[in-house]
């Protein structure tokens, strides 16, 4: 048996009752038993869900969105275990932590237990295709209870892209396309597929090439806003070294503080690499793009979290609480099809150091 | 003036790598000067525009003639030539 079942004995230790009140449970709740050289193993999933923390018996009071202040790992009700139907709204923001997180507990040997239901952010998830790529990057390490949601559509309104894997330099080029035709269909302008396109080249690139080689996840999502305007959110997330850990391997930025690295790393010429070679730009055209469509970013690495706030006329940076403690890195950008103005270097390192110096 | 079509490289010009490929491809079939016509490119990313836009421009005297370029690509190139003495013309 795999880390799937659980035995009777770890079972009555979970649920922290005697062998003859575990048989009154599963005659009860009808727990499905599977024998294996004449011992008897339950579904951990089923377990979970039935008789651990009961449906009826959960608040779902948990926000993971972009507007909020919050930490995934706020849903794990047991060590690896991550209860959804806890959260009562989640984004793509959200998603992209949450996928992190269970990516860093698998890559560390561990198994995590999802526990899902027929609610909203659990249905939120399939729609993002959450659950196909937590199979898809270790399904002997995830377990959860898809059938819960086997007759309900996977497609959802609002996501344009769901979550797709980026493995390799410049592999988010062929996908892109596709995408630049589902917006020009949507009405969204050929500057707004511009922009995406170089924000999410930027992005891309720093991962795989500072990110220790890891590969990352983007997804597309459509938002609701004021105004007539049309508005993307471009979601991306990776569990590799983390922005402060490599600005500091310059040994100009070595002695920074975690939150002062990962900031000035949104400066021109501010890299891991050495001067010479005039790297940093990547981060400096995200905030660059987001000031001349006056909208905003918000990004976090290896705990450290921040708000990029352009909307209007504002050039705001609030620090934020990080969506979770995984390192790696995540970042959510909303772009609005109306303005694409041009915005330079210095005035985002302006406003950079403007940030810094009060810290 | 020779006009190189760069959407031939791809819709998406992004990647430092693609970049010097493109450039590397560029000089190999065409000589200064040179003009880049983005007809048919949504878009640029400045790592890709980096390796093409300065060592061209530099070639011919630092000027550049850049081609349908849509402004948000207009943008990135104003980024890549910002604190040279490169000259472009959008036309």
């Amino acid at each position: 048996m795999d880390a799937g079942f659980i035995g009777i004995a770890d079972t009555c230790q979970l649920l922290d009752v005697s062998r003859p009140t575990l048989d009154s449970y599963r005659k009860k709740y009808g727990i499905a038993e599977y024998r294996k050289k004449g011992r008897v193993f339950f579904k951990t999933t089923e377990v979970l869900d039935k008789l651990y923390l009961p449906q009826e018996l959960v608040v779902a009071d948990l926000d993971f969105t972009a507007n909020d202040d919050f930490c995934v790992e706020d849903a794990e009700v047991a060590p690896g275990v991550f209860d959804i139907r806890r959260i009562l709204t989640i984004d793509a923001y959200g998603a992209i932590c949450l996928l992190c997180c269970l990516m860093g507990r698998v890559h560390s040997g561990d198994h995590v237990f999802l526990m899902i239901g027929r609610n909203t952010a659990s249905l939120a998830l399939r729609g993002m295709r959450f659950f196909a790529e937590a199979n898809r990057f270790h399904s002997g390490q995830v377990h959860f209870d898809d059938s819960l949601l086997e007759d309900v559509s996977p497609r959802q309104t609002g996501i344009i892209q769901p979550l797709h894997l980026i493995g390799y330099k410049g592999g988010e080029k062929s996908i892109l396309s596709e995408i630049y035709e589902d917006l020009r269909k949507q009405g969204f302008s050929e500057e707004l597929c511009s922009a995406l396109g170089w924000a999410l080249g930027e992005l891309a690139d720093n991962t795989l090439t500072h990110a220790g080689g890891v590969p990352c996840y983007f997804l597309i999502s459509s938002m609701v806003g004021r105004g007539p305007n049309k508005f993307l959110m471009l979601t991306l997330g990776d569990v590799g070294e983390g922005i402060p850990a490599t600005v500091k391997t310059n040994t100009r930025y070595a002695r920074l503080g975690d939150h002062q690295a990962f900031v000035s790393a949104f400066k021109s010429e501010v890299s891991s690499w050495g001067d010479e070679h005039k790297r940093g730009k990547g981060l400096n055209d995200l905030l660059g793009i987001a000031k001349g469509n006056q909208s905003w970013v918000r990004a976090e690495s290896n705990g450290e979290g921040i708000l990029f706030d352009f909307q209007g006329e504002a050039s705001t940076i609030t620090h934020r609480a990080a969506g979770t403690a995984q390192t790696g890195t995540r970042f959510s950008m909303v772009l609005t099809d109306s303005v694409f103005e041009y915005v330079p270097k210095a005035t985002i390192n302006a406003i950079v150091d403007d940030y810094l110096e009060g810290v | 003036m020779n006009v190189v079509k760069l959407n031939l490289f791809g819709s998406t010009l992004t990647d430092r790598a693609d970049g010097k490929k493109a450039l590397a491809a560029i000089l190999g079939q065409t000589s200064p000067p040179i003009a880049l016509d983005f007809a048919g490119v949504v878009s640029l990313g400045s790592s890709f525009g980096d390796e093409i836009i300065p060592p061209l421009a530099e070639g011919q005297e630092n000027t550049i003639s850049i081609l349908n370029a849509n402004s948000v690509i207009r943008n990135c190139i104003r980024r890549i030539i910002e604190e040279t003495t490169i000259t472009v013309s959008f036309e």
